[in-house]
């Protein structure tokens, strides 16, 4: 039985029982399924985690349950954002350069990653288009035929298509920003991400206080609609909820977490505001149910039906980047300073944290992938 | 009225005469060609290569000096060159793009070679300036020169221009609308 006809099967029977459910608390089961839906099942177990570090390098591990064996370094210029391609056989580096071979752009670098011993392979370094510097954030798009790159420094979006053997050919769609908040002199995209039907490509852009959603055309990236988060606000990480109604974002100029509607291409009301004076959240995360969003210190409850949030733990002070396992059994934090590296138990259905375990350091941890096939 | 891409307008009616495909690159002069460059001139302009057809190739002269290089000029204009006494163009022009690899290779051999008789070795291959030499033309952009991570010296001199140029595009075009290969950098 999965867990999601478990659920149900607990919901009907919990309805069977209790005569007395209101409307409200059936929603809310109801709910639950919708976010439950998108928790995988039968997801293997994490074998390799790829870990991007400040220093120049790809610090590849061997994973058996906290038991990390660091198997490989891997040069690397600038590594900003890791991420594998849906059959997991490429990685996807961003490398935050200013010059690339004398020209302003940045980069993107493709391994092959080996499917029995995870070693990785350079297959290709393609630049991005000009004045595209210093690229931080990338995403694929669910079907993993397009790659889109965020470029802090030169305002830029690129997106990619792919040749045969997983390398970015030229960048076949560009948008090029501009506008800036009273903190800064020009546009800096900070964080992307396609909406789970892929034709919608939503981003946060730190210097011009701006959300913007793109739809992905044939031939283009059109700016479909734009969402001010208040001058001054500097958005940062953002992250949609898996049922794909609540974008939640960290705006680091004021602390403050923000979960707005998104409907179909429209990021709409502010559902909640939460400051957090004194507290840069750094990085976010979703847990895959649905049920739990991590910050940079704490771990929030998510109330499936509204989206609101409510915070039950701490997580580590200090924490930089986050990532969850695609079975949601297990959390990673880079911590910010130290270079510590924590794998952190979760609860596959609710995303609530358990032990912590130091599994392995390297210098400047920026962010991380893991392969389970 | 007739309406053209800016590209075809730019290309098709500048007056240059009808050619598909063309390169630039240039130098200011202080003083007139010394021997070993002359004899570097020759070699490179009587020079042969197989399976490469050097006609449409130019070196050009142009005399400066005079009210040019009148004082207080490069404070009032955004060129700094007031020193030379010439400004040498080095130009090709031809139809077909299977002929880029040859003519290329043929102009940057000549031009390294050229420029790297009078230059402090770690400026080799460029007009840096010094007592010989007063950089390039910006007006004839030559991509090869992004090369050398000093290009910027090589084109707008080692005093405050290109600083203060950067200054001018970081206030009026902070997010790069404009910009090209060898645009300023901000």
């Amino acid at each position: 039985m999965t867990p999601t006809t478990s659920f149900i099967t607990r919901c009907r029977s919990a309805l069977r029982s209790r005569g007395d459910w209101t409307r409200r608390e059936f929603l809310r089961g109801a709910a639950g399924v919708v976010a439950l839906r998108h928790l995988p099942s039968g997801v293997a177990a994490p074998q390799f985690a790829y870990v991007a570090s400040g220093e120049g390098l790809l610090h590849v591990f061997s994973l058996q349950g906290e038991q990390w064996t660091r198997i490989q370094r891997v040069p690397s210029r600038a590594p900003a954002c890791v991420l594998l391609s849906p059959a997991q056989r490429t990685l996807y580096v961003a490398n935050e350069v200013e010059v690339h071979e004398g020209l302003p752009r940045g980069t993107v670098e493709a391994f092959h990653v080996d499917s029995q011993d995870g070693r990785l392979t350079l297959l290709s370094r393609q630049p991005l288009s000009l004045s595209a510097t210093r690229p931080r954030h990338m995403a694929l798009s669910p079907d993993g035929k397009l790659l889109a790159v965020a470029a802090y420094g030169g305002g830029i979006y690129n997106l990619f298509s792919f040749a045969k053997d997983g390398s970015p050919g030229q960048p076949a769609r560009i948008f090029k920003d501009v506008g800036c908040g009273p903190h800064a002199v020009s546009a800096h995209p900070h964080t992307l991400f396609f909406d789970a039907g892929g034709r919608h490509l939503l981003s946060s852009d730190f210097a011009s206080d701006r959300l913007s959603v793109f739809a992905v055309d044939e031939d283009r990236l059109r700016r479909r609609m734009q969402r001010s988060t208040g001058s001054g606000s500097g958005p940062g990480a953002c992250v949609l909820h898996p049922s794909g109604s609540f974008f939640y974002t960290w705006h680091d100029l004021e602390s403050t977490l923000v979960c707005y509607r998104y409907d179909g291409g429209t990021v709409g009301e502010t559902i909640q505001r939460i400051p957090l004076q004194g507290c840069s959240a750094g990085a976010l995360a979703m847990h895959p149910s649905g049920r739990a969003l991590y910050t940079g210190q704490r771990v929030w409850q998510i109330d499936v039906e509204s989206g609101r949030l409510a915070r039950t733990q701490d997580l580590l002070p200090g924490s930089g980047q986050i990532a969850v396992a695609p079975s949601g059994e297990s959390v990673y934090v880079l911590a910010r300073t130290g270079g510590s590296i924590y794998q952190v138990d979760a609860d596959r259905m609710t995303g609530r944290l358990h032990s912590k375990t130091e599994v392995a350091a390297v210098n400047e941890p920026r962010s991380i992938a893991v392969k389970t096939i | 009225m007739d309406r053209l891409l800016w590209l075809e307008a730019t290309v098709g009616g500048s007056g240059s005469g009808h050619s598909e495909r063309a390169a630039y690159k240039s130098s200011y002069m202080k003083q007139n060609f010394t021997r070993a460059e002359a004899k570097c001139i020759y070699k490179h302009l009587t020079r042969t290569i197989p399976d490469v057809d050097l006609r449409g190739s130019v070196m050009a002269v142009d005399s400066y000096g005079g009210a040019v290089n009148a004082r207080g000029m490069a404070e009032l204009t955004s060129v700094w060159q007031r020193s030379s006494i010439m400004k040498v163009q080095f130009q090709q022009y031809w139809d077909r793009p299977e002929e880029d690899a040859g003519r290329l290779q043929w102009m940057r051999e000549f031009y390294t070679d050229l420029y790297s008789q009078h230059v402090e070795p770690r400026y080799a291959g460029t007009p840096y300036p010094n007592e010989y030499y007063e950089g390039c033309y910006i007006n004839y952009p030559d991509s090869d020169m992004l090369a050398y991570a000093f290009w910027p010296q090589v084109y707008y001199g080692t005093q405050d221009l290109y600083p203060f140029l950067q200054q001018v595009k970081r206030r009026y075009d902070p997010n790069n609308i404009f910009h090209h290969k060898m645009s300023i950098r901000a």
